[in-house]
């Protein structure tokens, strides 16, 4: 009971209370505490990202074991060995590691993230029916936006070009403090209820 | 039409056209293409994760800051999970740093989100502009504000707000697909002009 509720419960107090204290009191201690927590916990969030490495290892093996003629858990295994095995032997400046870095996570990278671009498409078109007036007002920001943002676009419609750089300045900046600031707001109550031992599923309690 | 003959540009441009071949539908060659970009990314987090260890744990230990082992044990436990009977022990290190992730973004909330965006509302009210942002933000939070029911006269507060989120929201949205397109264009530019040599 001590070691699976209590201990870790009373960890993520004493973590979060002198993390915080150390920050808004000038107290050196704390700070010097506060320092050394978070290093320990970089140091074992290095652990989680072996573990995310294990678990990747563990499922495609499995898929493999299933099915030996799966060729994608195939490919994905032998680009992580290798991938690892280079950037460990030959170092992270080595041309093979750079290679692997410059011409297949680079590319790949960037082309998935721009697919977005031909899907946020039907997305536009969802979310911009000018159904009532905040449809409307999305409507209107977002294609004012979107013309003033190309040299096409404020080539056709002139007006967009200064429209666009008062809408993101100006208007842009009101409604996004508000949604900040109580965001940020219930980012606190959150921090507060895991660091007061309420929210113990954080960290795989019941 | 000049093609290039630098393999690492054959490959990444193959890889871009993988990629955009499930704009036609999902197929074999995509998720080849998938599987391999996840996989040389986890490498490469493995790989960066293994240097920080060195840099922040092991050299540091080896020239004599000893108390470094007791996080390192910690980790360790985080490998619990793989044995039944003390799975429970994980929640030790997951507890340490779930704490002091809260606790660094309790104050990196109430310093750059709470202080930091009402220091840049509470300015001089000289111009339309800087009355547009200080009613917005007021008109934004009134929104947000739960407690209970704003009716009557005072329900037009967050209904302008919402106007003002929508309009964020626009911009916002707006924003992402230039972003995004910009992205795509990069690619073309890629497999046309360093790829083709068109």
């Amino acid at each position: 009971m001590f070691l699976r509720k209590t201990l870790p419960t009373l960890i993520a107090g004493v973590c979060g209370v002198v993390v915080v204290v150390a920050y808004f009191f000038a107290i050196p201690s704390v700070q010097t505490l506060a320092n050394h927590i978070l290093k320990w916990q970089s140091v074992i969030a290095v652990f989680a990202l072996g573990l995310g490495g294990v678990n990747i290892i563990r499922l495609h093996t499995k898929n493999l074991q299933r099915d030996p003629k799966n060729f994608y858990s195939l490919a994905l295994l032998v680009t992580f060995v290798i991938t690892i095995v280079v950037g460990l032997t030959m170092g992270q400046t080595s041309a093979a590691y750079t290679f692997i870095f410059d011409y297949i996570n680079v590319p790949t990278g960037s082309a998935i993230f721009s697919l977005l671009a031909f899907y946020i498409g039907t997305a536009a078109y969802r979310a911009f029916r000018a159904k009532n007036a905040e449809a409307a007002i999305l409507l209107i920001t977002g294609c004012i936006v979107m013309m003033g943002r190309v040299p096409i676009g404020a080539k056709i419609l002139p007006f967009t070009a200064p429209a666009t750089d008062w809408i993101m300045s100006v208007l842009n900046v009101g409604g996004q403090r508000g949604v900040m600031i109580a965001g940020a707001i219930g980012f606190i109550a959150v921090s507060l209820r895991i660091i007061v031992g309420l929210e113990r599923r954080a960290y795989g309690g019941e | 039409m000049n093609i290039s003959t630098n393999i690492g540009v054959w490959i990444g441009a193959i890889a871009a056209l993988g990629i955009y071949s499930v704009l036609i539908k999902d197929n074999p060659f995509y998720r080849l293409v998938e599987h391999i970009f996840v996989g040389a990314s986890a490498g490469i987090a493995i790989v960066t994760g293994v240097q920080t260890f060195k840099s922040q744990a092991w050299s540091p230990l080896t020239s004599g800051q000893w108390a470094l082992i007791f996080p390192m044990l910690l980790g360790v436990l985080l490998y619990a999970r793989y044995v039944p009977q003390y799975s429970y022990l994980n929640r030790l290190p997951l507890s340490l740093m779930m704490g002091a992730g809260a606790g660094v973004a309790m104050r990196g909330a109430v310093e750059s989100q709470i202080v930091g965006q009402l220091t840049a509302t509470m300015v001089k009210l000289t111009t339309l502009d800087a009355w547009i942002i200080f009613l917005g933000t007021l008109l934004s939070l009134s929104y947000f504000f739960l407690t209970y029911r704003l009716e009557g006269g005072a329900a037009w507060a967050p209904r302008l707000g919402r106007y003002f989120m929508m309009a964020a929201f626009g911009a916002a949205f707006g924003n992402t697909v230039m972003g995004r397109v910009s992205a795509a264009i990069g690619r073309f530019q890629f497999i046309f002009l360093e790829w083709l040599g068109l």
